[in-house]
């Protein structure tokens, strides 16, 4: 399969409104080719908003998204190189999507997408141990998700957005998927935008990591750089603040006299020496939670 | 765009909603067969095949109406999931509607065998103006349904619901009213036949323009509305 040279989808000043609410503000990024991105946020953070726009499956209210420098509104060519397999819901994307049956959406999928691998699909197919014959209304939300998968996977798609791939599937389906990810990764160097509430187990995964709160770009940084920047600071309060100060610090939690807070570093900077406070190494959910959760 | 993507997009709008179009055509054709042999209806006899032959005309003209609404529902969605683009569904879905004309090729098939069992009281004339006649009424019928997938698409489901019932409620009682001024004005029952057909001629000509302007309000309102269709909302 000849894989396409396209470095960079890239999406400019992407705003979203609605009457009673603005999901995606201004949103600026750069997606390039060969990486597994983790688009992380919180419900109604504006994630699905986002990769509907990125396919076009949504229009943006302002903005625009550009394949290679083309805008990829209307333009066959550049949605070629494109998958958005999104979570199947049988209540909102149609109501007469449930009586579709399992293989007539995938059989579609393979009729849109000019490189899709059938050989893949039977595969992924009979290791899922899916019944393709079933209608979608007659499946389970892990069963549908694995068949979001089976298309994401048999696309081929130079830049591959999943939304929730793993929401219903077991511990063993999800490691699973995971391997499978970084399988078709390696083999092709296909871009991968998975989005997830499941951030620890699947952090692992991620080169990158994209943060959306309140339809903005909170942060999109390598990983492993995040997590190295990100520390969480505990001890006397006193000198918990001599030593935080000046750093750009979140998540501050009081009690009695002991003060813990999250410090994320900007470059350059280092951690001080010489105070008497506990430092501990964060993961991606508690950077997460640092950053998003309730009270910030 | 690229002519290889151009023929990628035609090859599988062409697949997918002509397939989709074919399949309602046959849904209508197979009911009609199986009515056809319950009733025990021989083609060529005259009021039992007559009759078969109205609800033949009742159930393709509502399909003509329900057919494009389903699209919405189902193959709307699925399609602009896996990257299809706006202008590209609304032709797959004009494709799919004009794919149910086949329906009037199955009809004038049957009254072929209807018109060679009864040539003495059905002239070509006659034969070729019923075809005409119901040609304007899937039209009519398949306007209906695109106005209704533009209704769909810009209003609640209650609406739909709503403009369904009345659309299919309409077609009936126009396919209904229209065979029963046929059957009032009596074909072949005394009156001038000259001014008969100059009645059908004009009635053709109103009903082919009503037909044409609403197809074209319908096309328009639907192309506006896809333009801000939004997949899963």
């Amino acid at each position: 399969m000849k894989m396409s040279t396209i470095d960079t989808l890239v999406c400019r000043e992407l705003t979203k409104k609605y009457k009673d609410k603005v999901a995606v503000k201004n949103f600026n990024m750069t997606l390039e080719k060969g990486k597994i991105y983790g688009l992380i946020g919180r419900n109604g953070a504006g994630k699905t908003t986002l990769l509907s726009m990125l396919s076009s499956q949504n229009p943006a209210t302002a903005g625009v998204v550009e394949w290679n420098g083309e805008n990829i509104w209307e333009n066959p060519n550049a949605l070629s190189h494109i998958c958005f397999s999104r979570e199947i819901n049988i209540g909102t994307n149609g109501s007469g999507l449930g009586e579709m049956k399992a293989k007539q959406y995938i059989k579609t999928a393979a009729m849109y997408y000019p490189n899709w691998n059938q050989a893949m699909a039977d595969e992924l197919i009979e290791k899922f141990e899916l019944d393709v014959k079933k209608k979608l209304n007659k499946l389970s939300k892990g069963m549908l998700s694995m068949i979001t998968i089976i298309v994401a996977m048999a696309s081929k798609a130079d830049f591959t957005f999943l939304d929730e791939p793993v929401a219903g599937l077991d511990v063993v389906m999800r490691e699973y998927f995971y391997r499978l990810l970084l399988e078709e990764y390696t083999r092709t160097g296909r871009t991968f935008v998975i989005s997830t509430h499941i951030i620890e187990e699947a952090s692992d995964v991620f080169e990158e990591v994209i943060m959306m709160k309140d339809g903005e770009l909170l942060l999109k940084e390598n990983t492993i750089d995040l997590l190295e920047r990100s520390y969480r600071i505990s001890g006397l309060a006193e000198e918990v603040e001599r030593m935080t100060a000046g750093m750009e610090v979140h998540n501050r939690e009081v009690t009695g006299r002991s003060k813990s807070v999250t410090v994320l570093l900007r470059e350059g900077q280092q951690l001080p020496r010489g105070f008497d406070v506990t430092i501990q190494p964060l993961n991606l959910q508690n950077v997460f939670l640092a950053l998003c959760g309730m009270g910030e | 765009m690229d002519r290889a993507v151009k023929k990628q997009v035609w090859e599988r709008t062409r697949r997918y909603w002509g397939q989709m179009g074919g399949k309602m055509a046959l849904q209508v054709i197979l009911c009609v067969l199986v009515y056809m042999f319950f009733m025990n209806t021989s083609i060529s006899e005259g009021s039992d095949f007559f009759i078969s032959f109205f609800y033949q005309g009742m159930m393709g003209a509502i399909f003509m109406v329900i057919g494009p609404i389903s699209f919405v529902n189902t193959s709307l969605p699925v399609t602009m999931t896996f990257g299809a683009g706006r202008k590209e569904s609304l032709w797959g879905m004009q494709l799919a509607n004009f794919s149910m004309f086949f329906l009037l090729v199955f009809f004038a098939v049957c009254s072929g065998f209807y018109y060679k069992g009864n040539s003495s009281e059905v002239t070509t004339e006659i034969a070729v103006h019923v075809l005409v006649i119901y040609g304007i009424v899937l039209l009519l019928a398949m306007d209906v349904g695109q106005i209704g997938v533009f209704v769909s698409l810009r209003f609640s489901r209650k609406g739909t619901v709503v403009y369904m019932v009345g659309a299919i409620l309409v077609t009936m009682g126009v396919i209904v009213g229209g065979v029963l001024w046929a059957m009032r004005q009596g074909i072949g029952d005394g009156m001038n036949p000259g001014i008969l057909l100059q009645s059908v001629r004009a009635a053709e000509t109103v009903g082919l323009a009503a037909a044409v302007l609403l197809y074209v309000a319908g096309f328009l309102g639907l192309r506006r509305s896809l333009m801000t269709y939004e997949v899963g909302r």
